[in-house]
């Protein structure tokens, strides 16, 4: 009894020795599909643009960054709840979100967002879209610009909750338009060959993505985050990686 | 008595539980006014006997004809045969969801044979034949075993039957209740009803029953006056019966 | 929490009326097909047996998110695309509805079975013996009983639908759940979004339980 007690305390010891010499270590969020930023390749391998991006900068700023492919609403918790250090999900940086108390870094990708419909579809522009149905992904800033669009043009809006759906829900015929991301909605409907069309100039400005943290003691993670993002810009490694996901 | 007035007439009647034979072949005549008490040993086939009559069991084959209709076939308007012959049953049966006063005039004023004033005046004047008036407004889990069948016994009367079936009416019963129940099928006898009665109540048999059928294994072994069933029976099986029951 | 209420409070609210209005549609198409195929598989008839039986399993084997998105999706493309019968397109409520309705209608199939089965079937005998036809005599005094016995089973699957409505968060339908996916998505607060949302079912369901009491008392000897 004694050698168990013995042996579990040394476990324990060993344990709590790694994770102090592990404080280099943080858990970073994500989603589980949000192409080309994160998803889960042929082979079954997490990648993506945020996912390249944040090893580049772990391993640039010599912390070692342990993905978790939680999910939009589950990433968000999870910092909330200190289960993982820093969330990086193409999130965009709001003010709204930044009143709730979490913290952004610099931008890491400013997208456009478009109006994308059925290939030879009627409509041409937003005025079209009075008195029809909507689709948009939960908590994107495509379902912002939609929102910003939605009282002038009299249309009505649904909310997925993954990409995959909201563009099922306009080829299926549920929906007449989605708005997304254009670089992911132009590489998806080429890698998909998907019957749907990005409505020409129905881009907005853009807003840029942001690698967030929850409490204000991750700051140094953050700044971290922002030095290895200067960084990766300036050797060309940014370029390269978003050169081979956003061709 | 006319003999000759045939209210059932049963011929050949075989009756399956899947390869069980319950009944091999019964053939009977049951005649206007008569009194016909059917005793024998449990698994006899007594109680599936008196169930084909109404056709709660569904026949295999034979004849069984009720107030001139063939209900062995499946043509028959069986509603309409069962309209006139009542039922009893061991466990009384009694509608649980209704007062005492709804079960006995749902079926007349549900199938259109009165209105709901004249089926509620016969039916307190059936409760006051039962001794049960004081009850019309109770529901059924508040009344002994006795007052139950009185009860089950007025329902069945409400539909003027010619014909009652009784399927052991006194066994669920606690002894102090067997009399006033055996008291009330005794004065529907007197008063001319045709009945069958499925029972192990010798006393009564003996006293109420125009004729006694023994069956077992099936068949009818014996029948005759109670006198000559109880007093003098042939079949040995029949005085085997007798002698565990007497 | 306090800027969630303010700010989305109306809108959590409009959600929690769409969830009522799910679920009640949901309800009222699963009580008829839980009618319809509970009492297919009591009847003494092999084939309604059969289908109802088929019907139950089936919907019991599926999980109700795959139902959500066969119905939403599949239906139409099937029509559609394969069938060739053009321009049918489902709102959410609608497949939404299909959706619980089929799911609910299932069990609600297997408790007004079980509650047929529990009266007694001297209940059944005795209205036949009096002349009445077998569909009258189940409607007076078969279902009357059989209600009584089935109301806990009935209100526990009614909470467990009504709960079940978050699931068709999926297809889109703007719901509590996928509201609140919404308002955490903007304010990225996620317990306190949770909270509320939680609060506001409890409410309902709260309600359901306190209504499903008062009524349970009244019927003390069946319907």
């Amino acid at each position: 009894m004694k050698k168990l007690i013995a042996a579990i305390l040394a476990c324990m010891l060993v344990l709590s020795m790694s994770a102090a010499l592990a404080a280099d270590k943080y858990v970073i969020a994500m989603d589980t599909v949000f192409k080309p930023f994160e998803y889960t390749d042929a082979e079954g391998n997490f990648v993506g643009i945020d996912v390249d991006i944040m090893k580049a900068i772990a391993e640039d700023q010599g912390f070692e960054a342990e993905l978790k492919s939680l999910g939009w609403d589950a990433a968000i918790a999870a910092c909330q709840a200190g289960q993982a250090d820093g969330l990086i999900a193409g999130a965009s940086i709001t003010d709204e979100r930044k009143a709730s108390g979490w913290i952004f870094s610099d931008g890491y990708f400013t997208a456009t967002q478009c109006m994308t419909v059925l290939a030879g579809s009627d409509i041409k522009g937003f005025a079209d879209l009075s008195g029809k149905m909507v689709a948009v992904k939960t908590g994107t800033q495509g379902a912002a610009y939609a929102e910003s669009l939605k009282e002038a043009n009299g249309f009505d809006i649904t909310y997925f909750e993954d990409s995959p759906t909201m563009y099922q829900a306009v080829i299926g015929g549920q929906c007449v338009a989605c708005f997304e991301d254009t670089p992911i909605m132009a590489a998806t409907i080429k890698e998909n060959a998907l019957p749907l069309e990005i409505v020409e100039g129905s881009e907005n400005e853009g807003a840029p993505y942001g690698f967030a943290v929850f409490k204000a003691e991750k700051q140094e993670l953050i700044d971290k985050f922002n030095a290895g993002l200067a960084n990766i810009k300036a050797n060309g490694k940014y370029d390269e990686i978003l050169a081979k996901y956003l061709d | 008595m006319d003999s000759k007035n045939v209210k059932i007439h049963v011929s050949h009647l075989k009756k399956n539980f899947g390869k069980l034979e319950v009944l091999r072949d019964i053939s009977n005549d049951i005649t206007e006014g008569e009194v016909v008490v059917v005793i024998g040993p449990s698994g006899s086939g007594k109680s599936t006997f008196l169930r084909c009559l109404n056709r709660l069991e569904d026949i295999t084959s034979g004849e069984v004809v009720v107030d001139g209709v063939n209900i062995a076939d499946k043509k028959a308007d069986i509603n309409k045969v069962r309209e006139n012959v009542g039922m009893v049953f061991q466990h009384f049966n009694l509608f649980n969801n209704m007062n005492v006063l709804r079960n006995l005039t749902l079926a007349p004023v549900d199938l259109g044979k009165m209105s709901k004033a004249d089926a509620q005046k016969q039916a307190m004047k059936l409760l006051e034949r039962v001794g049960l008036a004081d009850k019309a407004q109770a529901f059924p889990s508040q009344l002994s075993g006795g007052q139950k069948q009185r009860v089950a016994i007025a329902r069945a009367l409400a539909m003027n039957p010619d014909i009652m079936l009784f399927d052991e009416p006194t066994s669920a019963l606690d002894p102090e209740m067997v009399g006033e129940v055996l008291e009330v099928m005794k004065e529907l006898a007197r008063e001319g009803m045709t009945m069958v009665v499925v029972t192990h109540e010798m006393g009564f048999a003996r006293e109420v029953a125009d004729r006694v059928i023994f069956m077992d294994g099936g068949y009818i072994l014996e029948e005759g006056t109670p006198e000559e069933v109880f007093g003098n029976p042939q079949n040995p099986r029949t005085k085997d019966f007798l002698n565990k029951v007497l | 929490m306090l800027r969630i209420i303010d700010v989305y409070g109306e809108l959590l609210l409009k959600a929690m009326g769409q969830t009522l209005l799910l679920a009640l549609c949901g309800l009222f198409f699963a009580c008829i097909l839980g009618l319809i195929f509970g009492l297919m598989s009591v009847v003494k008839n092999r084939p309604c047996n059969i289908i109802a039986r088929i019907f139950v399993d089936a919907i019991r084997g599926v999980p109700m998110i795959v139902l959500a998105y066969f119905i939403y999706f599949g239906v139409p493309y099937l029509l559609n695309t394969i069938m060739k019968i053009g321009g049918v397109t489902l709102t959410a409520l609608q497949a939404g509805t299909a959706c619980l309705a089929l799911n609910c209608g299932a069990y609600m199939a297997e408790i007004i079975r079980a509650g047929i089965e529990s009266v007694d079937k001297g209940q059944m005998e005795a209205a036949r013996s009096l002349g009445m036809p077998y569909w009258r005599s189940m409607y007076r005094v078969v279902l009357p009983q059989a209600i009584r016995t089935m109301i806990p089973s009935i209100i526990n699957q009614f909470i467990i639908t009504l709960k079940d409505t978050s699931i068709l968060s999926v297809i889109g339908f703007p719901e509590l759940v996928n509201t609140a996916k919404n308002v955490l998505a903007n304010t990225f607060m996620s317990f306190q979004t949770w909270a509320i949302v939680a609060v506001m079912y409890l409410v309902i369901i709260q309600t359901l339980s306190v209504l499903a009491k008062h009524l349970e008392r009244r019927l003390k000897h069946g319907l």
